[in-house]
């Protein structure tokens, strides 16, 4: 990119009053979130971040920053927080030992505990329950395999995770009251 | 008791200064080097920060006045090997190493090294430069007297031939003395942080990632490439160089915790030297965390450097750089922090601005003295109104040695180290 290309984006002002000061040791006291306060927003992490080349609203600093601030709302309803690809790179990254990665996993475990996760990934995880895979197989795709002459897709252990899910209370999160089961 | 005598270890400016003021007091001083050469760091600088002073021309008159001082005995390639006694009264045994020259006859004119087949990589340029295996680290050195490095030395005896002084003896033994002093100064320096351990940078592996001493080299009129920047892939003027701040300081994960205060001023430095050096002009971007510039003249030297010379700079530290096999151009990816923009930008050259680390020399000299040091090997001050005591009666520190910091502050601990030397030495 050449020097012209330096844009300073807009964004929308941050008002104090929408900022939970709390937010951060809220945060430091899970412990995979504990080192966030000592980030000094040196943009490391997001300089070496796999994901934040392929798509502009992606940059783990960024959601440090926002955490530190305050930024309850936007941090955990955003979305951007499920993008990461957990690949750790940033953390190797970072001068100050921060633990992108395991502060990304303990803000996504607030939000999930506050039902901001993705509806995208829900279904994810209830076809993982149901079938064993994280996407359905389908009648094409049994089809398109036995034309390459592949295996037919193993059994998954499905009732073992079902077990696991009702011993853990993990299924009331995934299915809603209306469901049944 | 002693006869008046004070001990320097380590010959930089900071234990140049300190031998100059004890011996200036009418005290005999020994400053002890364990290079050919007096000078240290500040002599492969080629200008100071912020006044741009040139280096050489202000270090090198007070390199000549130890080797001319009569109340000082400048043992260079020497090494301190035994330490006893206390404050007031220590036996020091210093060995001198052969330079299979005879010091008295060399006159330092350099024809055996014209002579020399045997080529190899001068480390006071930082290994980018060549020496010969009969050498001078470099042509101000001080004694003015060759060396022959043993390690590269084929033998052929070329240069005994040639030397009209008759200087050459290859039968040279080391020497030891044995001194009695009053007290001790420390001035053993640093050395620059290892910049092969952030893989990311790829420093040691890519032609066009030099370290900020390398850089210092190309600079300097006397350095490998007379001050001419050139790129090392393929002799190429680079028109675009890129700084890089913090590199193993600030960093607690792969590197130091601590700022080493003097990267950011040398960098902007260097980043207006380029663009004096480089015909044609050049265009330098320093990406950095902060921008420390703390010190007298400093912050107008930061202003400066933007308003008069150009010099650009972005707040981010560079994630990776990724080298063009083709042209050897480097790829550098870093986030602007202050308009959330992650980008990525071609340099023709990067500089890293690493970090300055307890030298090697001073774990040396602690193997026979230990002295408390603190977490990273530096020296320790007493406490904190006695920033040049250690804590060893009558054994007194000043420059990187006991921290990091800038050649005006490790002269003014130098001078302070020296009188409490002197007192203790009376
Ligand atoms: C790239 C770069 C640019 C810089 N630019 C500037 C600048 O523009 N302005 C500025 O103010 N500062 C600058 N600095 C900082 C400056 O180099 C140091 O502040 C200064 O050189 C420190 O001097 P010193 O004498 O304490 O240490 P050194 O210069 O490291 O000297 C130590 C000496 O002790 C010797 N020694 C070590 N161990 C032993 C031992 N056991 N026995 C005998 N001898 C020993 C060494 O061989 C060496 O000669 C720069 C630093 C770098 C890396
Ligand atoms: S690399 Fe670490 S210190 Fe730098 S911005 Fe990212 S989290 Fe913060
Ligand atoms: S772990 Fe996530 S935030 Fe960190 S570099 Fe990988 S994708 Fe980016
Ligand atoms: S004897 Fe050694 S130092 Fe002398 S010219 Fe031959 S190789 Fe060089
Ligand atoms: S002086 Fe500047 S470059 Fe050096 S460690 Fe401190 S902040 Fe980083």
């Amino acid at each position: 990119m050449s020097e012209g290309e330096y844009k300073v984006p807009i964004k929308e002002p941050i008002k104090t009053k929408d900022l939970d000061p709390d937010f951060k040791y809220e945060i430091a006291d899970t412990y995979l979130g504990r080192h966030i306060t000592a980030c000094f927003k040196c943009g490391a992490c997001t300089g070496g971040c796999p994901v934040g080349i392929l798509t502009e609203i992606y940059k783990p600093r960024q959601i440090i920053g926002e955490a530190l601030l305050g930024m309850r709302e936007k941090v955990l309803t955003g979305g951007e927080l499920w993008l990461c690809a957990t690949c750790y790179t940033c953390e190797d990254r970072c001068p100050q030992k921060v633990n992108i990665t395991d502060v990304i996993i303990a803000l996504r475990n607030m939000a999930f505990r506050e039902g901001h996760t993705p509806e995208a990934l829900i279904e994810q995880a209830r076809n993982m329950v149901e079938t064993g895979w994280i996407q359905k197989t389908t009648a094409s795709m049994d089809k398109r395999r036995e034309e390459l002459g592949l295996s037919r897709l193993p059994k998954m252990a499905v009732e073992d995770m079902q077990k696991i899910v009702k011993a853990t209370g993990f299924i009331k999160y995934l299915y809603k009251k209306e469901d049944k089961k | 008791m002693s006869e008046k005598s004070v001990l320097v270890i380590g010959a930089g400016v900071t234990g140049i200064q300190a031998a100059l003021d004890v011996a200036n007091q009418g005290i005999k001083t020994y400053l002890v080097e364990k290079t050919p050469s007096v000078g240290g760091h500040m002599a492969q600088l080629d200008k100071t920060f912020p006044t741009l002073d040139c280096s050489a021309c202000i270090l090198t008159p007070k390199m000549v006045d130890v080797a001319r001082h009569p109340n000082i005995e400048l043992l260079t390639y020497s090494e301190v090997k035994e330490v006893s006694g206390a404050a007031g009264d220590f036996t020091v045994k210093i060995e001198t190493k052969p330079r299979y020259i005879d010091a008295t006859k060399c006159t330092g004119c350099g024809h055996c090294a014209l002579h020399c087949p045997v080529e190899v990589l001068n480390d006071f340029d930082e290994n980018i430069g060549v020496r010969r295996a009969i050498y001078v680290p470099f042509p101000q050195a001080v004694p003015l007297v060759y060396t022959i490095d043993m390690d590269n030395c084929i033998e052929c005896e070329l240069c005994k031939n040639i030397c009209e002084a008759e200087a050459v003896n290859f039968d040279q033994e080391s020497e030891e003395i044995e001194v009695n002093v009053g007290s001790i100064i420390l001035a053993t320096g640093y050395d620059l942080f290892d910049a092969t351990k952030l893989k990311n940078y790829g420093y040691g592996s890519y032609d066009n990632v030099l370290s900020s001493l390398e850089f210092e080299r190309l600079l300097s009129a006397s350095g490998p490439a007379g001050g001419h920047v050139f790129r090392l892939s393929d002799g190429k003027i680079p028109r675009r160089i890129a700084f890089l701040q913090c590199v193993g300081s600030r960093d607690t994960e792969h590197g130091m915790p601590y700022c080493s205060r003097v990267c950011c001023m040398y960098a902007i430095k260097n980043a207006i030297l380029a663009k004096d050096h480089i015909h044609g002009g050049c265009e330098t971007t320093i990406f950095y965390i902060d921008v420390r510039a703390f010190g007298k003249g400093f912050e107008e030297f930061y202003q400066n450097s933007q308003i008069r010379f150009g010099v650009k700079f972005v707040r981010g530290k560079v994630g990776e750089i990724a080298e063009d096999v083709d042209t050897n151009n480097l790829i550098v990816r870093v986030e602007d922090t202050e308009t959330g923009q992650l980008f990525e930008d071609e340099f023709d050259m990067v500089v890293l601005s690493s970090g300055l680390v307890p030298s090697q020399g001073s774990a040396e000299i602690n193997k026979i003295l230990n002295l408390p040091i603190d977490q990273y090997g530096f020296f320790e001050e007493l406490n904190r109104i006695s920033p040049v005591d250690t804590k060893i009666e009558g054994v007194y520190m000043a420059g990187v040695c006991e921290s990091v910091k800038d050649i005006p502050d490790g002269v003014g601990q130098a001078s302070a180290a020296a009188m409490r030397a002197s007192l203790k030495a009376i």
